[in-house]
């Protein structure tokens, strides 16, 4: 089986400019368990994007991001003998390193809401008069929406993941994901349409 | 029935709810300043080869409970067969002394077998005293502090979560006492910095700006280095509405430069650009 992840060694093994080795993804594992920097390396990029993308779109700030992607990353590398070949390396290793961001997440939220439950701007949402702030806006409404719609719609439309690796992701049934997401949608679309920011700002 | 402004207002917004739904694929975007991918990459494998993180900390304490566990076990086998323990209780000690390196492990190690060195023959009368029913190692030191602990003081998260419940529920006047009372007793806490910030808040919202600026004076004045966006933010609000626009104006200017990330610096930049 040539999974992403031994292809990415390969190319690796050919910017070192030496020999290029194709390895199976039980191999690549144990070598990287084992130790290995470059079969570590491999398998760190081969998940690196799809977790730093949900620690972006989840997280507080762009610094517990990069915290909470580097844990995950962590964790995947410590968890590599664990590993049994059962499925390609890659979604494995995607796997475990965005349900351990999700916690990780999870938990620096709890810890901050304690601190900033009354700190957060509930009045003083800006105007979306650009992209940027339309984003913002987009954020501050999604905080307010119930954990597990949040991540729900965070994966599956931000990360891109189908319905049914959310589901796994999150522990759930597709049709409890598929609830989940259109509760979400509703619930923000109730908040924008409460929100007369919007509607005078479309009039104006 | 609704009219037919309703109507218009409803399909403006179902607009912009799209416009801001369609915004969905960015919030995976790294934000600037963010780590690049290498040097992510690099930093990952470097902590990896790092064998002394959390889970080595937690190994630790797994192997000192082990230790603590075995002397508990010995002390009982001293008393039921105290012919064959002697080169063992040492032995239990070295353990102890090298699964941890903290003294409060060894000391229950020594709860558990005897006053570290006493005589052997002291050690065999103090397993006697203890029977094998009382409380475990881990137990006992609880139970005597219980007392105590009914009667102490709530600690700084216990009265901030106190506030923010009574907050939660409108019992705003009950609320500031209670932040007053945690920025009091614990006035170095992260807690209390979230207590001044939110009395700073309290205090704008009823219309008291001079207190608000007060409070948020007071919380950029303690050395807190948590909570200092919100605590500027507010510090611009509150100059703002007792009209000293110059230094408010000053003020966000350099928001804008010091926390590009906060959630508020959007609404800075609008005062800066006005």
């Amino acid at each position: 089986m040539t999974s992403k992840a031994s292809s990415l060694l390969l190319s690796h093994a050919a910017s070192c400019g030496s020999a290029p080795v194709q390895l199976g993804d039980f191999a690549l594992a144990q070598r990287a368990a084992k130790g290995d920097v470059a079969a570590r390396e491999v398998v760190v990029r081969a998940v690196l994007h799809k977790v730093r993308k949900v620690a972006n779109a989840l997280a507080h700030t762009p610094e517990d991001a990069d915290d909470a992607a580097q844990d995950a990353l962590l964790e995947v590398l410590r968890s590599l003998k664990s590993y049994r070949g059962d499925a390609p390396l890659h979604a494995w290793a995607a796997r475990l390193a965005i349900r351990h961001t999700l916690r990780l997440v999870r938990k620096e939220r709890r810890r901050k809401s304690v601190l900033f439950v009354v700190e957060a701007p509930e009045v003083e949402v800006a105007e979306p008069a650009d992209a940027d702030l339309v984003l913002q806006y987009l954020r501050d409404h999604l905080r307010r929406l119930p954990e597990r719609q949040r991540t729900t719609l965070v994966l599956r439309f931000a990360v891109g993941y189908t319905l049914e690796e959310v589901a796994e992701m999150t522990s759930a049934s597709v049709s409890t994901v598929r609830g989940r997401i259109r509760l979400g949608l509703a619930a923000l679309r109730r908040r924008i349409r409460r929100d007369e920011f919007i509607a005078d700002w479309r009039r104006s | 029935m609704t009219g037919p402004g309703e109507h218009e207002s409803t399909a403006m917004t179902d607009d912009a709810a799209r416009e801001v739904l369609s915004a969905f694929p960015r919030l995976a975007v790294p934000a600037a300043g963010q780590l690049g991918d290498d040097a992510m990459v690099a930093r990952v494998l470097r902590a990896s080869q790092h064998p002394a993180d959390g889970r080595g900390k937690a190994l630790g304490w797994w192997v000192a409970g082990l230790g603590v566990a075995a002397a508990a076990g010995l002390s009982v086998l001293w008393g039921a067969a105290p012919g064959w323990y002697e080169g063992t209780r040492d032995a239990t000690h070295v353990q102890t002394a090298m699964t941890s390196t903290r003294e409060v492990v060894t000391q229950k190690a020594d709860v558990a077998v005897g006053k570290r060195g006493q005589p052997r023959d002291k050690a065999e009368q103090a397993a006697e005293v203890v029977p094998a029913a009382e409380p475990t190692v881990e137990e006992a030191p609880t139970k005597a502090l219980a007392p105590s602990e009914v009667a102490r003081p709530p600690s700084a998260e216990e009265l901030l979560e106190r506030a923010q419940a009574e907050l939660a529920s409108g019992a705003v006047e009950d609320a500031v006492r209670t932040y007053e009372i945690l920025v009091r007793e614990h006035a170095s806490t992260r807690e209390a910095a979230a207590a001044r910030v939110s009395l700073g808040r309290i205090a704008l919202d009823a219309g008291d700006p001079a207190r608000a600026l007060g409070h948020f004076d007071s919380h950029l004045e303690s050395n807190s280095t948590s909570l200092l966006a919100e605590a500027t933010y507010g510090r611009i609000r509150a100059l703002r509405a007792l009209g000293r626009l110059d230094e408010a104006q000053r003020e966000a200017h350099e928001f804008v430069k010091t926390h590009p990330q906060s959630p508020y610096v959007a609404r800075v930049r609008e005062w800066v650009e006005r």
